[in-house]
């Protein structure tokens, strides 16, 4: 079918769709920026947490004392609060996509109703801080975390209820509120990882760090999605299940290699060191088989084959800043060679290719989840309301 | 849709095996590996700081580099690594059997001191200070160079001085209970936390084994500075160790007992009350005078103004500024008294040992005004805030 034939986009639609560009790649940086935060092992260099989005603007005393690891971990605050209010303008228009009015509203003051009450709930964790350093004890903020819980279920019920209505970017509109509410999850991750720290740090920072790597799996699979779904690159039935399976596989695969690389970083067990070597064999060969796959035939190029040499060249690159992070973290020589890893001077050109190792695994993620989407996408969504393809 | 269920089974076992995999699972402190030892100090000792003051802070992550410039700049400096390597053996042997290891720490002789710095305290101690991750900053050794050390300013404590600015006495060396109140406030205003979610117990041992690396690195510290500076020693290293720790052992004994010249208590004043406001008044002038207590001459323009100065540990340190209510070492009137009474020796801040109680009471009285201009007297507010031109 040529472009020309499908339905003409409607303003929201095409807003949609450049915001969840934008918020991958603002997603990219925060990752970016968190991978500096645990290289430098900085995730407590400022204990207090909330602190203001702007306070690194307010605080010139951090940039003329140079506080390395200050800033770096206030720049990751920075960027998370950019995340979550471009998640939120993302998840806000989306809803205007919505075609059938009861619902628009419904989603739309759902959305904005767990703005709010997560914004109040921020608040109330600042009072509950400063209670805290007070000496008066630590209590939770149990309203407005309450009230967090019931707007976020009030906005998934919403959203299933206008997919399962038959409306058009139901499921896109679904994913995006998922992809909200993950990205205010992790961001409290992110926080409690600071406020509890004495009780649960290192776990809450793995768990933090893991959960990274699924919220970018869903903004990436949102960004998409919301992309105009050319019938012509449609996979066929007999390609779909000669590679379809497999592309659902490697996503699976390279995060459980990611966790295990979360557990290298902020643990350094020897069984996680273990099972992120053995895992990264399986990777590379599934990724391996699986471009295989999908270059074997003509279909398979024309269709697939950007992402699958996109996919080879990813794993290259990171199977190299793999072997140099891993000399660099456990193979150490001299005077470090005794040294327990987790204690070892952080040098500026070792936490940048553990950084680096970190964003291209990542990259590596987003590239075979597009890959994974772009085998099981099934007819344009412009097309039909009521498609019921496995992703629209 | 095999392959997805495959994908699926990959993705819960990982799960799975993450949960089983978490240190978070029944959390207990995990303590260092019984082959993990106290390396020999490498860094340089910091002997005489210069006579000019610091332009500023360290470039990130360039601390050992900036302490290692001080020679060149006309402090005194000793490079460790310049001691022959079978001294090293020796001494190395030497701390080694006093001290233990960071798995099983101990300090021979340390009854003296009337602190509980049994080997079972300390061993529980150790896996405290580890697994609360104090070693990422203050290091293994207490050194105050974990990997995030150079990355933060202030830098983390090197306890192996055997100073501490939080000591409220005449001694550079805290009292046990000054050391707890720390751990759990942390410092405002610098990235050590306040560790108050965690048992009176844990607190303790953390203390107690800070007090072990302190009193090992100050042991090694004097040592050392014998072997480099002085030449020798003795013959029998071992021997000067245990010297060297009684002498260590009886200052911390002293910083535990009742301050001859205690600071008296301080009630808070009313700002409305004219005895009080002349009470801000004298102590204004007597922060302001060098006749009196001559705390500008630090504090310039009550700390506002950025006037590094260096510790003994050779690090540039900005005297506070005590127009922002941020208090590091506590902001109960006695704390701020005791260190105007004590001084902060670590910060070069001196000690105003003949100041009488009443212009003690005054002084303190000013500083924990200053960051209110409304409860300051006008005449006084209109000096420390003067209006905008």
């Amino acid at each position: 079918m040529p472009d020309s034939m499908l339905p003409p986009r409607t303003f929201a639609e095409r807003l949609t769709r450049v915001l969840a560009v934008i918020v991958v790649l603002a997603t990219a940086i925060l990752l970016l920026i968190g991978g500096m935060v645990t290289s430098f092992r900085a995730g407590m260099t400022d204990k207090v947490w909330p602190t203001e989005p702007w306070y690194l603007a307010v605080n010139d005393q951090v940039w003329k004392e140079e506080h390395a690891g200050f800033l770096i971990e206030h720049s990751h605050r920075a960027m998370g609060f950019i995340v979550g209010a471009l998640a939120s303008l993302l998840a806000v228009t989306a809803w205007f996509t919505e075609r059938k009015v009861p619902w628009r509203w419904a989603g739309l003051v759902a959305t904005l109703l767990l703005i709010v009450v997560y914004g109040e709930f921020h608040r109330d964790m600042g009072h509950a801080w400063q209670t805290r350093i007070a000496g008066q004890g630590l209590t939770w903020p149990k309203g407005s975390a309450i009230g967090c819980a019931l707007a976020a279920v009030l906005l998934l019920g919403i959203s299933v209820g206008s997919w399962r209505s038959g409306s058009r970017w139901g499921r896109l509109r679904l994913l995006i509120s998922v992809g909200l509410i993950a990205v205010m999850i992790q961001g409290l991750l992110g926080g409690f990882r600071v406020f509890l720290d004495q009780l649960l740090g290192t776990e809450l920072a793995a768990i933090h760090g893991t959960f990274a790597q699924l919220v970018f799996c869903i903004l990436v699979a949102a960004m998409i999605l919301a992309g105009r779904n050319d019938p012509n690159r449609e996979v066929s039935a007999a390609e779909r299940s000669s590679v379809g399976g497999m592309s659902l596989a490697l996503p699976a695969l390279i995060v459980l290699q990611l966790i295990w690389g979360v557990m290298v970083r902020h643990t350094g067990t020897p069984l996680s060191q273990r099972l992120h070597i053995l895992t990264a064999f399986l990777v590379t060969g599934l990724a391996i088989w699986l471009c295989v796959r999908c270059l074997a035939t003509p279909e398979g190029r024309k269709k697939l084959g950007f992402y699958a040499w996109h996919l080879l060249v990813v794993l290259a690159v990171q199977i190299l800043l793999g072997v140099e992070a891993y000399m660099g973290k456990f193979a150490a020589a001299g005077e470090h060679m005794a040294m327990d890893p987790k204690l070892r001077p952080i040098t500026i050109m070792a936490a940048s290719i553990r950084t680096a190792h970190l964003l291209i695994g990542t990259g590596l993620l987003a590239t075979a989840v597009a890959l994974a989407v772009r085998v099981w996408r099934r007819g344009p969504m412009e097309n039909s309301e009521t498609s019921k393809g496995l992703l629209q | 849709m095999q392959w997805g269920g495959v994908g699926l089974g990959i993705a819960g076992v990982g799960f799975a095996l993450v949960i089983l995999a978490s240190p978070g699972c029944g959390r207990s402190p995990s303590g260092y590996g019984s082959d993990v030892r106290y390396p020999l100090r490498t860094d340089p000792l910091v002997i005489r700081t210069p006579l000019l003051p610091p332009t500023g802070v360290a470039a990130p992550g360039r601390l050992d580099e900036s302490i290692a410039a001080i020679a060149s700049n006309g402090g005194t400096t000793l490079d460790p690594k310049t001691l022959p390597p079978e001294r090293q053996t020796e001494l190395t042997a030497g701390l080694v059997e006093l001290f233990g290891s960071p798995a099983s720490p101990t300090v021979e002789g340390y009854e003296k001191t009337g602190l509980d710095l049994s080997p079972s305290r300390l061993e529980q101690g150790s896996k405290v200070y580890n697994s609360l991750n104090c070693n990422q900053c203050h290091g293994l050794t207490g050194d105050g160079r974990g990997p995030t050390g150079p990355w933060v300013y202030p830098y983390p404590r090197d306890f192996r001085t055997g100073h501490f600015k939080a000591s409220k006495g005449p001694s550079p060396k805290p009292t046990f209970d000054a050391l707890t109140t720390l751990l759990r406030r942390g410092v405002p205003g610098s990235s050590m936390q306040p560790y108050d979610l965690i048992s009176d117990d844990d607190v303790r041992d953390a203390t107690a084994y800070t007090i072990h690396l302190s009193i090992r690195g100050e042991v090694e510290f004097r040592l050392l500075k014998e072997l480099l500076d002085e030449g020798d020693a003795g013959d029998d290293l071992a021997k000067e160790c245990r010297s060297k720790l009684a002498r260590v052992l009886d200052e911390w004994r002293k910083a535990q007992l009742p301050h001859v010249n205690p600071v008296p208590a301080i009630a808070d004043g009313d700002p409305n009350d004219e005895a009080y406001r002349e009470q801000l008044r004298r102590g204004y002038r007597l922060f302001e005078n060098h006749d009196g207590a001559g705390c500008s001459s630090c504090h310039q323009n009550f700390g506002r103004t950025e006037h590094y100065q260096w510790d003994v540990w050779g690090t540039p340190v900005r005297p506070s500024n005590l127009t922002v209510a941020e208090y590091r070492w506590g902001k109960q009137p006695s704390e701020i008294a005791a260190h105007i009474r004590f001084g902060i020796l670590a910060a070069n801040m001196p000690a105003h040992p003949y100041l009488s109680d009443a212009k003690l009471e005054a002084l303190t009285a000013f500083v924990r005004e200053l960051p209110f201009p409304a409860r300051l007297p006008p005449d006084v507010r209109s000096q420390v805030y003067p209006p905008a031109r």
